[in-house]
């Protein structure tokens, strides 16, 4: 069998093509578990701040830092999708200590944005957080798979509707509607 | 230079190929999500997977969730080491065919 030079390069192509849908489900499949863990803090610490309101703060402090932990604990074990050589393919490499930089400089923006342009009402902080998490995954859906844009935008429309008062009692069903909201996108990529 | 597999370079068995290489090691990927991939039927899928799986290049296991039947495939030592000789068989064709001298240049479709 000879193989011409055209015919092996579309055969490189096609691996790297193949390799490239591989890795995109596999980015989806994990990136599943994240949203359960994220939807199921979001709803818990809704719940549990509409109960103890005097430690509302406290409550969702906590549940944050420990879903933070979580997510870069999972970031660093993450099976690294591998080349054809059995090596770390080079975009995936130090995906943990990317994803905390990345975490790190992300939480440091928002919180320079409430010290400068604060005090906010409590109903600004819910609609500008829900913002930056929708403004998270429409990025990711940018560089990372298309899909994670429709969580982003259903997030960001819910945000900016409950908002602008067009569905009444926004604070308190937006914590149930969006940690809702990212447990079916986690059902969602799990199919992958 | 290393000789082509002939086994591998039919495109949906090296697209299987592929596919499976990019898996993490020790994780097997199922049917239903392969055929997803490759978009193949799963009669054709079945008989490239067939072949693959006399040449010793891939392992099928099949079982049940449930009640439901389940077929997961993984690749085989030996055929990470078929697929990596092969895939280093078409690197040379490209780049010793792509040499100053013979004064050609890599293909326009080619991305590395």
């Amino acid at each position: 069998m000879k193989v011409s030079r055209d015919e092996a390069a579309t055969a490189l192509d096609e691996v790297d093509e193949s390799r490239r849908r591989v890795g995109q489900r596999l980015d989806y499949r994990y990136s599943a578990r994240l949203f359960f863990l994220w939807g199921s803090a979001w709803i818990l610490a809704n719940i549990l701040s509409d109960i103890m309101r005097e430690r509302a703060p406290l409550i969702w402090d906590a549940i944050v830092a420990l879903a933070s932990c979580v997510s870069i604990y999972w970031a660093f074990r993450r099976p690294r999708f591998v080349d054809a050589i059995g090596e770390a393919a080079g975009p995936q490499r130090h995906y943990g200590r990317r994803y905390l930089a990345a975490a790190a400089i992300y939480l440091g923006f928002l919180a320079a944005i409430v010290w400068v342009t604060g005090p906010f009402t409590s109903r600004q902080v819910t609609a500008v957080a829900v913002l930056a998490i929708a403004q998270v995954y429409l990025l990711a859906g940018i560089w990372s798979g298309a899909r994670y844009i429709a969580p982003g935008a259903t997030l960001a429309t819910l945000a900016l509707l409950g908002y602008a008062g067009a569905i009444p009692g926004f604070e308190h069903w937006i914590g149930i509607a969006g940690g809702g909201l990212l447990i079916v996108t986690g059902l969602w990529f799990r199919r992958m | 230079m290393n000789a082509p597999d002939e086994v591998i370079h039919q495109s949906t068995r090296l697209r299987i190929m592929s596919s499976l290489s990019a898996m993490p090691h020790a994780e097997k990927m199922e049917f239903t999500q392969l055929r997803a991939l490759l978009q193949a039927t799963q009669g054709n899928l079945g008989a490239h997977l067939a072949t693959l799986e006399e040449a010793g290049y891939i392992a099928i296991e099949k079982d049940y969730v449930g009640k439901k039947p389940r077929t997961r495939i993984s690749m085989t030592a030996a055929g990470r080491r078929a697929f990596n000789a092969h895939l280093g068989y078409l690197r040379e064709v490209v780049h010793a065919l792509a040499s100053p001298i013979e004064g050609t240049a890599m293909p326009r479709n080619r991305r590395r």
